[in-house]
């Protein structure tokens, strides 16, 4: 069975790469604004299903993308200003740190939302995007990996390089860094935890459109797909340690390899099961989360 | 302050309920009034790539049965049951004691059929499931009809392929759901019967991604055929991990993949796939001389002049269920006990399923001649030989 | 909040609803209805199950699970071993209360926000079971057939019996689920709410009274799980989901999450919503097919969330403060759940 261990590597971190993309959009908004984003997912799905019906356009693909992603990044904004910054007014009374719970149920709604409006505009059946470079499966190590893995573990790295230049080399994200750390100090200094919030939900909406454009090739796209991308995204987060985004980006391959591990070689049919199984141990042993790198900033 | 709020509490709680009663009045019933058919299709949750075709089809109906059946308009009622089967047993209730519905058609997925069924039968009310589970009509119950081939029937179809390879082992990947897992306690208890062997059995959830971890295990056991048992996306992500880890194997999927989207998910991994499924799919194929090849060309026409996208099966299910109730309407009126028994004994009914030969033993009334084995070939469906 | 001497008119409210309850039966025609009441008692059950445990300053998205496993034991150990379900519902209430306690040996040494991803991960993996564990459970096609309820030689069958059954039940917890949050125990777990360590340093033993509120929850979700399936007499694994469990949570929070009322008042008012949009939505507008219906339920969740943030039963109580112009006079009400959960 050792024969096997290199294509179930693979098979993991093709799968990996996907939840890591969602995982860095939980990350961002949560820690600029303490959210729990329940629609993370379906800004996947969205940029998925939007880049599908551009394409019928007969738009390039990459223009097609593109343009669905800066779609998302709108309705991100628009979730920002409708749904979530309202709940902020009347429930803390202070920007930047709105009712956790509330705020929660909120973003479900508007998945609940998305979702239906999704169902009536794309219907139920798949949806279907063209891989990026087509071509054969290449063979690695004995082992086969699709040439859409490819970009999708390449697009995890190259944004998670852009996000830590952006945070760490830029004044916007140095804005940003400051206002998750300290929401009212940053306001002294004339930081905006509004606006902060705002750029969260709408970068956090694109780096979601992305996951769901590069994973759309290999396994289409649906109208109810951003649940699953979202849970499994979310646990990524977790077990990084919800406030690092590299270490989210681990997390995702983490949750990878062990689902396609444990269907590999343990339980059939379990893998959900004991991917969670992983999560309570991760949650029990090291509160912080399994790759914390920083003090986690949030309460 | 909260003493008083809490009272209040409880008297709001109190108007909201009798609100509730003032909306549901009990519906006007006589002469003059429409004959209602209850449909509860799950169009939204995870049941909804059925579940849409099906109330598309009701809707579609509705307009064709605007004439009305003896004098009498006819009504069909459209609840989403969100493929929960607790709500689908709720707004069935609703349908037969508030909407005064003569017979109800729906459950698009097992669990709701089942609970719908255990209802049908405490209310004495006909019920047309679209589910396929195979405990649904066997052993056969007093009021439940089944309306699509039910699963051992596919199963049997499929089974018919593997004998023509004289294939002597293969591999079962299913959908870890009541689909799956029907599929694979009818393919084992055939396989057995027919001497071959299930080499290996994967199962993988709904929402999989990526199947090549199951691919790969199944390849050890070097199987003759690999059975996917599954629906798409699902069933294409499987076909493609196939290919993509380099097997030729024959590829052997289930009646799930009886639509436009199976080929388009799947690509280049959607031809030569073979699979049990009604004759809509090849009904440009069929021979003159077929009893539903009219029934299927007007259905597929007219499916797709309402609803923008091609017909599939299971929204034929719903068609034959509706159907065939306003078939017992016309001959013995809304009586709902006549209807059963009209229903029980009907035979040689055309539907898109299949040519329906009911009795008090078999309440599906179809057999494998009702389907056929459909071959992809250049992204298109062609009956296999 | 709850001053200890409200007791009278509080019971008021209660012997007003009880009173109520008891003769809407006799009102309501339709089996539908009645049906609907009984799964809002079912409902109700569970969520006031979620305000106690709210009350201590926790919040579960894994209540699903001990609903049906509920179930699923007194199901199955009606079925297999042919014992009366009125020995079978206390003791799969029992053998929940004691798999949450398990469950809450480590969960409840966890902070704020990863104890819900602690419930979240339980309600996942039993939800898993129950459809892996074929030979047990039935898998996911479900388990038919299970034995009505019976009391002594009196079989509980029709939903009007039903219904009597049910809401005795959900009375008497939301009896004793107000008399837990409003007595000794209540306080404690107020100062545990509060503030953890403040009521550590006041000598509460907060694990012991987190523990307790966690374990009563579990029992209420299991006493309706139980109930359920011996009502309906068909259960799957779907209706015991995540989505089951973030339905409960949204109950108690449209409700209020620290109020008993407010459990009761959210599954109904849910519910009652819920059923309003789809099964009225098509009555008056036809063409509009259910996939709007979510986006519209969606979009309602979002405004009463917005506008009521505390639950509609604060909500309600502040805007009738706010009429009698005593707003600017009363502190700001605190949210459902001060402790920064989740």
């Amino acid at each position: 069975m050792l024969a096997l261990l290199p294509q179930f590597l693979l098979t993991g971190l093709t799968v990996g790469s996907v939840y890591a993309l969602v995982a860095l959009g939980f990350v961002l908004i949560y820690n600029v604004t303490g959210v729990l984003n329940f629609a993370q997912g379906e800004f996947s799905m969205l940029g998925a299903l939007l880049c599908a019906t551009l394409l019928t356009w007969h738009l390039s693909l990459g223009l097609a993308a593109l343009l669905a992603v800066a779609a998302v990044c709108g309705i991100g904004a628009l979730m920002e200003r409708l749904a979530v910054e309202p709940a902020y007014d009347l429930t803390a009374g202070q920007a930047g740190a709105g009712h956790p719970l509330t705020l929660v149920i909120i973003t479900f709604g508007v998945s609940m939302a998305l979702r239906g409006l999704a169902l009536t505009a794309w219907g139920a059946d798949p949806h279907t995007l063209p891989e990026f470079t087509p071509g054969p499966a290449l063979v690695l190590l004995g082992g086969v990996l699709v040439r859409q893995a490819i970009w999708a573990i390449g697009l995890s790295v190259v944004v998670v390089v852009a996000l830590f230049v952006f945070f760490a080399r830029t004044v916007p994200g140095a804005a940003v860094r400051a206002c998750a750390d300290n929401a009212f100090a940053s306001r002294l200094v004339g930081i905006s935890p509004r606006r902060m919030s705002l750029f969260a939900f709408t970068l956090a909406a694109g780096l979601g459109a992305v996951a769901g454009i590069v994973v759309a090739p290999m396994t289409g796209a649906t109208y109810d797909m951003g649940l699953e991308l979202g849970l499994k995204g979310f646990v990524a987060a977790v077990i990084g340690g919800l406030t690092n985004a590299p270490a989210a980006v681990v997390g995702g391959y983490i949750v990878g390899l062990i689902e396609s591990l444990s269907t590999g070689y343990l339980a059939q049919g379990y893998s959900e099961a004991i991917t969670f199984l992983v999560l309570l141990v991760v949650l029990v042993l090291q509160r912080e989360g399994l790759l914390h790198g920083a003090a986690r900033r949030r309460a | 302050m909260p003493k008083l709020g809490r009272s209040l509490t409880g008297l709001a709680l109190v108007a909201l309920l009798a609100a509730g009663l003032l909306l549901s009045a009990p519906a006007a019933r006589g002469q003059g009034a429409p004959i209602k058919i209850g449909t509860i299709f799950a169009v939204t949750g995870p049941g909804s790539s059925l579940g849409k075709p099906e109330k598309d089809t009701a809707a579609m109906l509705q307009s064709q049965l605007s004439g009305g059946i003896g004098g009498r308009p006819v009504q069909i009622i459209a609840y989403d049951s969100e493929t929960d089967p607790t709500k689908a047993l709720l707004l069935m209730k609703k349908a037969v004691t508030e909407d005064g519905a003569v017979a109800i058609v729906g459950g698009t997925t097992s669990p709701e059929a089942q609970a719908m069924a255990d209802y049908a039968m405490q209310a004495d009310v006909p019920y047309m499931s679209v589910a396929a589970s195979t405990t649904l009509s066997v052993p056969s119950r007093t009021w439940v009809f089944q309306m699509p081939q039910r699963n051992s029937i596919a199963a049997a179809k499929a089974i018919e392929y593997l004998t023509a390879l004289h294939a002597k082992t293969f591999a079962f990947l299913y959908r870890n759901d009541d689909f799956g897992q029907d599929g694979l306690v009818g393919l084992h208890a055939f396989a057995d019967q027919r001497g071959m062997t299930m080499v290996d059995s994967e199962p993988f959830a709904a929402t999989a991604t990526d199947l090549s971890a199951q691919v790969t295990r199944a390849r050890v056991k070097n199987p003759d055929v690999i059975v996917v048992w599954s629906t798409p996306p699902t069933a294409s992500i499987a076909a493609k991990n196939i290919r993509q880890l380099g097997l030729q194997t024959p590829i052997l999927e289930s009646h799930g993949i009886a639509n436009q989207a199976f080929i388009q998910l799947a690509g280049p991994a959607a031809n030569g796939v073979v699979f049990p499924s009604g004759k809509l799919l090849v009904v440009g194929q069929l021979p003159a001389g077929d009893p539903q090849k009219a029934l299927l060309t007007a259905y597929a026409r007219d499916f797709d002049a309402a609803n923008h996208y091609a017909a599939n099966t299971f929204g034929g299910h719903a068609f034959d269920g509706i159907t065939m109730l306003a078939d017992a309407l016309r001959h013995v009126g809304p009586d709902r006990a006549k209807i059963r028994d009209y229903l029980e004994h009907l035979r040689g009914f055309v539907g898109t399923g299949g040519v329906f030969n009911m009795s008090p033993q078999d309440h599906n009334g179809l057999t494998t001649h009702d389907m056929v084995l459909v071959v992809i070939r250049h992204d298109a469906w062609a009956v296999w030989k | 909040m709850t001053p200890v001497r409200a007791l009278p008119r509080d019971a008021v409210g209660f012997v007003v609803l009880a009173i109520v309850l008891a003769a809407l039966p006799a009102a309501v025609h339709s089996a539908y209805l009645v049906t609907l009441l009984n799964i809002v008692g079912l409902y109700a059950i569970v969520t006031i199950g979620l305000v106690l445990l709210g009350a201590s300053g926790q919040v579960s998205l894994g209540q699903a699970a001990f609903y049906g496993l509920g179930a699923y034991a007194s199901a199955l150990l009606s079925k297999d071993f042919g014992w009366p379900p009125a020995v079978t519902i206390p003791v799969a209430v029992c053998a929940v209360a004691g798999v949450a306690y398990l469950a809450g040996l480590p969960a409840l040494r966890l902070a704020e926000h990863f104890f819900v991803l602690a419930t979240l991960a339980v309600g996942i993996i039993v939800n898993v079971l129950m459809v892996q564990l074929v030979p047990v459970t039935g898998g996911a096609t479900g388990l038919r057939d299970i034995p009505p309820l019976a009391l002594g030689g009196w079989r509980i069958g029709t939903d009007r019996e039903f219904y009597g059954v049910i809401w005795t039940v959900a009375l008497a917890a939301l009896l004793v689920a107000r008399n837990v949050t409003s007595h000794r125990a209540g306080r404690a777990l107020r100062a545990i709410l509060g503030s953890e360590v403040g009521a550590a340093a006041l000598g509460v033993e907060v694990t012991r009274y987190k523990m307790q509120a966690f374990v009563l929850s579990a029992a209420y979700a299991a006493v309706a799980g139980a109930l359920y399936a011996h009502y309906i007499r068909f259960i799957s694994p779907s209706p015991f989901s995540l989505y089951a469990s973030l339905f409960f949570l949204i109950m108690a929070a449209v409700g209020g999450l620290t109020n008993v009322w407010g459990g009761l008042f959210g599954a109904a008012a849910v519910t009652m919503l819920d059923q309003l949009l789809r099964a009225e939505t098509p009555r008056f507008f036809p063409q509009i097919g259910a996939e709007y219906q979510t986006a519209i339920y969606g979009v309602l969740l979002v405004l009463i969330m917005i506008f009521f943030p505390s639950g509609l039963v604060r909500g309600a109580l502040d805007m009738r403060r706010a009429v009698a112009g005593r707003a600017a006079a009363a502190p700001p009400s605190p949210g459902p759940a001060d402790g920064g959960l989740v």
